[in-house]
């Protein structure tokens, strides 16, 4: 499946959450130690999470 | 940028782990969704039916409010010059 670059979104809310909604806390194991990472922890500067469907499939 | 960014897959933290490496390494932290499986995907209303998550990105002010959801069609990466655009609105 080739992956291209665009704008094309396919919507600016979820079923659970739109802006403006706290985000949810969570913490999970990050690759690069043994540590984990918690959301929480940044509070102070911008986050950005990115959500992407499975290793191996593009950026 | 100012601003913290992370990866979020339902993968185990060895997939990711290997597929950095593929990638020659990756400057900011792949994180596992993955037990209790998309847990946190499913908190973010982002969680398919086909058990991985939508191509997503969300904002988070330094307040931890959403400022920024942007689902994408599966096939298609976000351009990261929207990023920058939203992140200089927050600074």
């Amino acid at each position: 499946m080739a992956i291209t670059k665009g704008r094309t979104s396919v919507a600016n809310f979820t079923p659970t959450l739109k802006t403006g909604d706290p985000a949810p806390d969570f913490e999970l194991a990050r690759h690069d130690s043994e540590g984990t990472w918690r959301l929480h922890d940044q509070r102070g500067q911008n986050v950005v999470l990115a959500f992407y469907p499975f290793a191996f499939t593009g950026t | 940028m100012n601003a913290q960014v992370v990866g979020i897959s339902v993968d185990s933290k060895h997939a990711n782990r290997a597929w950095a490496e593929k990638l020659g390494g990756i400057t900011y932290p792949l994180l596992s969704d993955f037990f209790p499986h998309g847990a946190v995907a499913e908190a973010y209303g982002v969680l398919r039916a086909q058990g991985m998550s939508e191509r997503a990105l969300f904002i988070i002010d330094a307040d931890g409010i959403v400022r920024y959801i942007d689902v994408h069609e599966l096939r298609e990466a976000p351009d990261e010059e929207v990023l920058f655009e939203e992140l200089a609105k927050l600074a």
